[in-house]
């Protein structure tokens, strides 16, 4: 007898069994929702070292000691929230951080109501960023500070060391946009059509959910399919329960974006993109990237969505500074914080970074006449070489 | 006889008869009132002349008919009042003609948007669903029924009500807008299941179907993904987006203004009134800060 062409029998077995184990993950997954879940995110402790406004900074002490001795500032986007670093116990960048004996502080941007819609970039960098910078100073009487910035936190830190170079001794961005001439990226086309001004007359602060609604339509085949399908299969396994809706707060925790941070942020960023051609006006000050000349560590991700690398590789060819690093990673842009892949490697990489570059640079002697020489750049004491590496999973 | 007859049924005599017994109905009407009235009247000696307010109007207004009716006694003016009257059907058919016509030339107005309703649709062929729908739809709502909405209103409340028609033809807008870009997403949902009809169809052929049901979700899904980075990257979904963004914020605006109206029944501030407050606060810390770090 000839093998059919379509093998009808075999077909409905294996429906027959599907529907089977559908039956019984239904079972299951009513007393995996209805048992007591485990969703909380950010567990680590940290303590309210400031309160300004709606900020507030969180401070994170590592329990085995310091390592490195300049605490690090990790500056978030405005977009979703600072609790991505520290989802769940096993996949915390901040637990990694800390266990590699990196002091932290965390700005929390909170949620912005009506009245801060006329805040701008100048007020975010220029004023929170500078008082919770004077405040770590301050308070461990030092004179620098390590920052690093996430995704548009990572183009305010970036503001900030052009425009405060005196206060920050390593710059981390990761997954920052800075090119925003690229259309790799569909947020970097949209965005480009995208009326600024009427968003922001309309709204006042831009919805987050709006953002957020953006955001999953960017591949609605996966982020609004496939995630769900993905769930409901596994539906009975309570620890992938856990961890989807932890993720799930995160996502859905989406703060209203100051009306005027974000106009200025589109129309001069997405729009002119005047930040990589050192063009850029904040507080009537120039951003000058000639003047980030502290060294700077440039991570991005190969199969980033949002933040293409081509809208984060050009930087380190455009700062004033001798000691820059890029690494990309064969991951998304999130998946440098959350995926368990990373965890090994993001955090432990950082940590040796900055304790390669923990030393206090020696002062120069103040000298009457300025020869010619002293007009030259010094090389950092750290290596001082532009490297690019790619890190393959 | 017949001349008799009409003598006494002219429109002259009627007229007379009219005036008379007109005159007469009013003059016992104005004997109606109450004793009572009269004696006070008559009784008051700070105002003997002073009749009571009403009976004083009264008076004069039947003064005024009695000297309106013996005007038209007269012989000239009762030919030109009858003349008058004789051409009272003509001129009330002719207001009445002006009315009907003016009515029936805003009916034949509506009637002829509607017929351009099914012109249009013809034109764009409704039968084949697609995005053209929705520019004809668009296109149809801008020039046929826009106009509706833009009619100047009057009165004391013409502005709400012109805001109110703002409101209704913005959330029109926004429903276009909305369809379109629905449509657009739409599109990859359908196309990727036409291409994983076929490519089902050529795996049959060849005898190797996968018999698994999560195989065939993600070939589709895959499939799918692939569709709407296609559209993703084209000029028409960038364009459909941006208009359904503007569409929303104009809607937003527009509603926004009607219910700014209906908050100044209320004894509570505006978002408008707010926002001024909170541009002040903003600018009076930002000069606080900038003293303060000058210290």
């Amino acid at each position: 007898m000839a093998k059919p062409g379509i093998a009808v029998d075999l077909i409905l077995k294996k429906m027959a069994e599907d529907a089977d184990r559908g039956r019984e993950r239904a079972a299951k997954a009513s007393d995996v929702l209805l048992d007591e879940l485990d969703t909380q995110i950010g567990p680590t402790p940290y303590n309210i070292v400031y309160e300004e406004d709606r900020i507030k900074v969180k401070h994170y002490k590592p329990k085995g000691g310091t390592k490195v001795k300049t605490p690090l500032l990790v500056v978030y986007a405005h977009i979703n929230r600072e609790t991505m670093l520290d989802l769940q116990p096993g996949r915390s960048v901040v637990q990694n951080l800390l266990s590699d004996g990196v002091e932290m502080y965390m700005i929390d941007w909170g949620y912005p109501t009506r009245k801060d819609r006329f805040l701008t970039i100048d007020d975010h960098v220029n004023g929170y960023m500078d008082n919770v910078i004077d405040f770590i100073l301050k308070r461990h009487k030092i004179s620098k500070v390590n920052i690093m910035g996430i995704c548009m936190g990572g183009t305010l830190s970036l503001i900030y060391s052009a425009l405060n170079p005196k206060k920050v001794r390593n710059l981390i961005t990761t997954v920052t946009p800075t090119n925003f001439d690229t259309d790799k990226g569909l947020l970097h086309v949209w965005m480009k059509a995208i009326d600024a001004d009427r968003l922001v007359g309309t709204f006042g602060n831009v919805p987050g959910d709006l953002m957020n609604l953006g955001f999953l339509l960017l591949n609605p085949a996966r982020l609004m399919i496939d995630k769900y399908v993905s769930f409901f299969e596994n539906i009975d396994n309570k620890k992938f329960v856990e961890n989807f809706v932890r993720m799930e707060k995160w996502i859905f925790d989406s703060p209203d974006v100051s009306g005027e941070t974000f106009r200025q942020f589109i129309k001069d960023c997405y729009q002119k993109n005047l930040l990589i051609q050192s063009k850029m006006m904040v507080g009537g000050r120039r951003v000058d990237l000639k003047k980030v000349t502290m060294p700077l560590l440039n991570i991005y991700a190969k199969y980033d969505h949002l933040v293409p690398p081509a809208a984060c590789d050009l930087l380190t060819q455009r700062v004033g500074s001798k000691d820059t690093q890029d690494v990309c990673l064969d991951t998304g842009h999130i998946g440098i914080y959350v995926s368990g892949k990373y965890q090994k490697e993001f955090a432990p990489q950082i940590a040796r970074w900055l304790t390669a570059r923990d030393q206090e640079r020696p002062k120069r002697a103040p000298r009457k006449t300025a020869p010619a020489k002293a007009k030259a750049k010094a090389k950092p004491a750290a290596s001082a070489s532009k490297d690019t590496q790619t890190q393959a999973a | 006889m017949e001349q008799r007859q009409q003598e006494t049924t002219g429109p002259e005599n009627m007229l007379n008869a009219w005036v008379k017994s007109t005159s007469e109905f009013w003059q016992n009407m104005n004997n109606f009132w109450p004793q009572e009235s009269k004696n006070a009247k008559t009784s008051s000696k700070e105002s003997a002349h002073a009749k009571p307010r009403m009976e004083a109007n009264w008076d004069t207004t039947l003064k005024t008919f009695k000297a309106f009716a013996s005007t038209l006694s007269e012989q000239s003016n009762q030919e030109a009042t009858l003349k008058g009257l004789n051409t009272l059907p003509e001129i009330v058919m002719k207001l009445a003609q002006n009315g009907l016509s003016g009515f029936m030339q805003i009916q034949q107005a509506l009637l002829e948007k509607a017929g351009k309703v099914g012109q249009s649709v013809k034109a764009y062929d409704f039968e084949n669903l697609d995005q053209q729908t929705f520019k004809a739809l668009s296109d149809l709502y801008e020039k046929e029924f826009q106009q509706f909405f833009n009619i100047p209103q009057l009165g004391l409340t013409r502005g709400y009500q012109e805001k109110f028609n703002h409101a209704l033809d913005k959330y029109n807008q926004l429903s276009v807008a909305a369809g379109e870009l629905l449509c657009l997403l739409s599109l990859p949902v359908e196309n990727s299941l036409k291409v994983l009809q076929e490519k089902v169809a050529n795996l049959a052929e060849e005898g190797e179907l996968p018999d698994s049901s999560k195989t065939y979700y993600q070939m589709w899904i895959k499939i799918l993904e692939g569709h709407f980075l296609t559209l993703y990257q084209s000029d028409e979904y960038t364009q459909s987006l941006n208009k359904a963004l503007v569409s929303l914020s104009d809607y937003q605006m527009a509603k926004d203004a009607v219910l700014q109206d209906l908050l100044k029944l209320l004894p509570i501030p505006s978002q408008d009134d707010m926002d001024e407050l909170y541009k002040e606060i903003y600018l009076l810390k930002k000069r606080i800060r900038k003293l303060e770090k000058k210290k």
